[in-house]
């Protein structure tokens, strides 16, 4: 079911250098939609457009069908989470949550109620007379979503709500947050530039850049296969070459690199043989072997990083990076190796320009 | 320690200028005001505050004051408000046009008022013209003079204190506000207004104290008829060479000032985190 949509919206800050034109997208009734870029790509615009703080040039802003593009921000009753929380500092935690009740003139035993079960909800109970200054970073996070949940938002909107936490308790917020999601129900837009965030909390997936949606889909899909050179980038295919196609067969292809045959599956099946390609794989879609089929080269380093070691291997393609998920180090500097790749995780751009 | 010592150093030097040029003088006006011969007296106050020129002076330096005060807070909340909204660039050049009342020289920028509200100025012969007074109206040397005088004056001081404390306000803070259902005016008073007070207290504090303690303004848009405490302080010193009467007023003009500054410390918010 389709809950919101913005429909062919046009919007800057400075006239005459618009952020998004023409952009649409949709968002369906309890989903998380994640909007994922880098910084400048137009994500925070797409949100702040969606709360109401910027008005669109153009376009419409629909939720349910209703046109909600001149309709305030206290009119829409979106509940907003941001980066840095900006929760009040002049007030308690009990009356950042109680804030949206009272601009709705709820009775003050409901809004007592009401504050009670927000903060259950995210396990703060028996904060409620700090101050945020008070809290710690996760504390405050949880307090803002607190506030913005409390007010049954029609929709969520989240602006990067977990870069400011440490790494532990990021992962931790993650899930909680997909959990009070699901448990309420509520439509979300989750906007952030950490992908690892992106896959693992939404339901789908729309990656920007430069104002323009660059590609849209399941987490999955934009993981394991990029449609652009640019998603590939942004989604961890570091290594890059070019080859060749050299033969087709029923969803396979042989690609020819520097007189080296790597396999690719699925991918730009619709390419003819001879035509040229950019391949993109994942650090660790490769392996390292000491032997047989493969690209051979030399391992330059290795690092440790905990739950996986990464080696640099330099070859006829240039310096690949692979990644084993092992904790012991498998080779050394100098020692000849055989590059594989599987098939599976091979990506194919058709080139610009072909040449050979 | 180490700090508390560097800190003493640094300030030992405007330490002796201030007490040596200022709190010594200051010390023996008011002994001065209280003795009589060999003993202390509460003489000449009772007599200086029985007089009708000072109550009358005081009251109007009071309420001048509050007036001016309020008007400036009325007045510079909106402009404060729209300036710590525009970009850098804008802002500085707004910011300077501001001060540039306070870097002309206080006696032309006075009198340039007679231009305007003078018997013959442009406000009378508008007037005039329009038909809407057979004769030139008297607006020098009235209240009202004064208070446009003091306005114009003292208004950058608390545009000033209201930018730097709106500045400090993160606009997520209004925008979270308006997502939870505040118009623009309540997450004005809701979250503005409360996390910019202390710029209101401070801007206030410069305003009130600067009206009820500045001098040329009114002695040039006053004249001699219309006194407030400085000019009636002015007048005793210089035209009545009644100086122990002067010390009364200055004192009774300092406590004024510390003790308002006081009572606004009182009602500054608490610290904001």
């Amino acid at each position: 079911m389709e809950y919101l949509r913005l429909d062919h919206i046009t919007v800057g800050y400075r006239k005459g250098e618009p952020v998004l034109t023409d952009f649409s997208m949709a968002v369906g009734e309890g989903e998380l939609l994640s909007l994922l870029g880098p910084s400048g790509c137009g994500k925070t615009t797409t949100l702040r457009t969606v709360a109401g703080f910027v008005l669109p040039w153009k376009g419409k802003v629909l939720l349910q069908g209703r046109d909600y593009t001149r309709v305030p921000p206290h009119r829409r009753g979106f509940g907003l989470v941001y980066q840095n929380y900006a929760l009040f500092p002049h007030l308690t935690v009990f009356e950042n949550v109680a804030f949206g009740l009272r601009m709705r003139r709820v009775p003050r035993e409901e809004i007592r109620e009401r504050v009670a079960e927000a903060l259950r909800m995210v396990k703060l109970e028996g904060l409620e007379k700090r101050l945020p200054g008070q809290l710690s970073g996760g504390q405050r996070q949880r307090v803002a979503l607190a506030r913005a949940l409390v007010i049954r938002p029609k929709l969520l909107l989240l602006d990067e709500p977990l870069s400011n936490l440490d790494a532990k308790l990021r992962a931790g917020m993650r899930t909680e947050l997909k959990r009070i999601q699901r448990e309420l129900g509520v439509t979300a837009i989750y906007v952030t530039h950490d992908q690892a965030e992106a896959m693992a909390l939404s339901d789908r997936v729309i990656l920007m850049r430069e104002g323009r949606i660059e590609q849209e889909g399941a987490p999955e899909e934009i993981y394991f296969r990029p449609a652009t050179p640019f998603v590939a980038d942004f989604m961890g295919f570091t290594n890059r070459f070019s080859a060749r196609v050299e033969a087709v067969t029923e969803g396979m292809m042989v690609l020819s690199a520097g007189g080296m045959r790597i396999r690719a599956s699925r991918a730009g099946t619709d390419l003819p043989p001879g035509s040229g390609v950019t391949v993109a794989i994942r650090p660790s879609s490769l392996r390292l072997y000491r032997g047989g089929e493969g690209i051979p080269g030399e391992v330059v380093s290795h690092a440790f990083q905990g739950e996986s070691v990464q080696y640099l291997v330099s070859t006829e393609l240039g310096e690949l990076i692979v990644v084993h998920p092992e904790t012991t180090v498998e080779f050394s500097p100098g020692e000849a190796v055989v590059v594989r790749a599987d098939p599976e995780e091979v990506v194919v751009f058709p080139r610009k320009g072909d040449e050979g | 320690m180490l700090a508390t010592r560097k800190a003493f150093i640094l300030s030992a030097p405007a330490l002796v200028v201030l007490v040596a040029f200022f709190v010594v003088p200051l010390a023996l006006t008011l002994v001065e005001s209280l003795r009589d011969g060999g003993g202390w007296t509460l003489e000449r106050y009772a007599s200086v505050l029985s007089q009708r020129s000072f109550r009358v002076a005081l009251v109007r330096s009071l309420k001048l004051g509050a007036l001016v005060t309020g008007i400036a807070a009325l007045v510079g909340y909106p402009a404060a408000y729209a300036i710590s909204k525009l970009e850098r660039g804008k802002r500085t050049l707004l910011m300077s046009l501001i001060i540039l009342p306070l870097m002309t020289n206080p006696v032309a920028r006075t009198y340039a008022w007679f231009v305007v509200m003078g018997r013959h100025g442009i406000i009378n012969r508008g007037l005039l013209a329009l038909g809407l007074a057979e004769r030139p109206i008297k607006i020098l040397y009235t209240e009202g003079a004064i208070a446009v005088g003091l306005l114009q004056l003292f208004l950058p001081l608390m545009l000033l204190s209201l930018v730097s404390a709106l500045e400090n306000v993160p606009a997520e803070l209004e925008e979270a506000a308006r997502s939870l259902g505040a118009n623009g005016f309540r997450a004005f008073r809701r979250v503005v207004l409360p996390l910019s007070a202390d710029g209101l207290v401070i801007g206030g504090t410069l305003v009130f104290t600067g009206s009820i303690t500045a001098y040329v303004t009114p002695a040039i848009l006053g004249g001699t008829r219309v006194l407030m405490l400085s000019t009636l302080l002015y007048q005793k010193a210089m035209t009545l060479m009644d100086w122990e009467g002067a010390t009364v007023v200055a004192v009774v003009m300092l406590l004024l000032a510390v003790g308002l500054n006081a009572l606004l410390r009182r009602l500054r918010p608490r610290e904001a985190m």
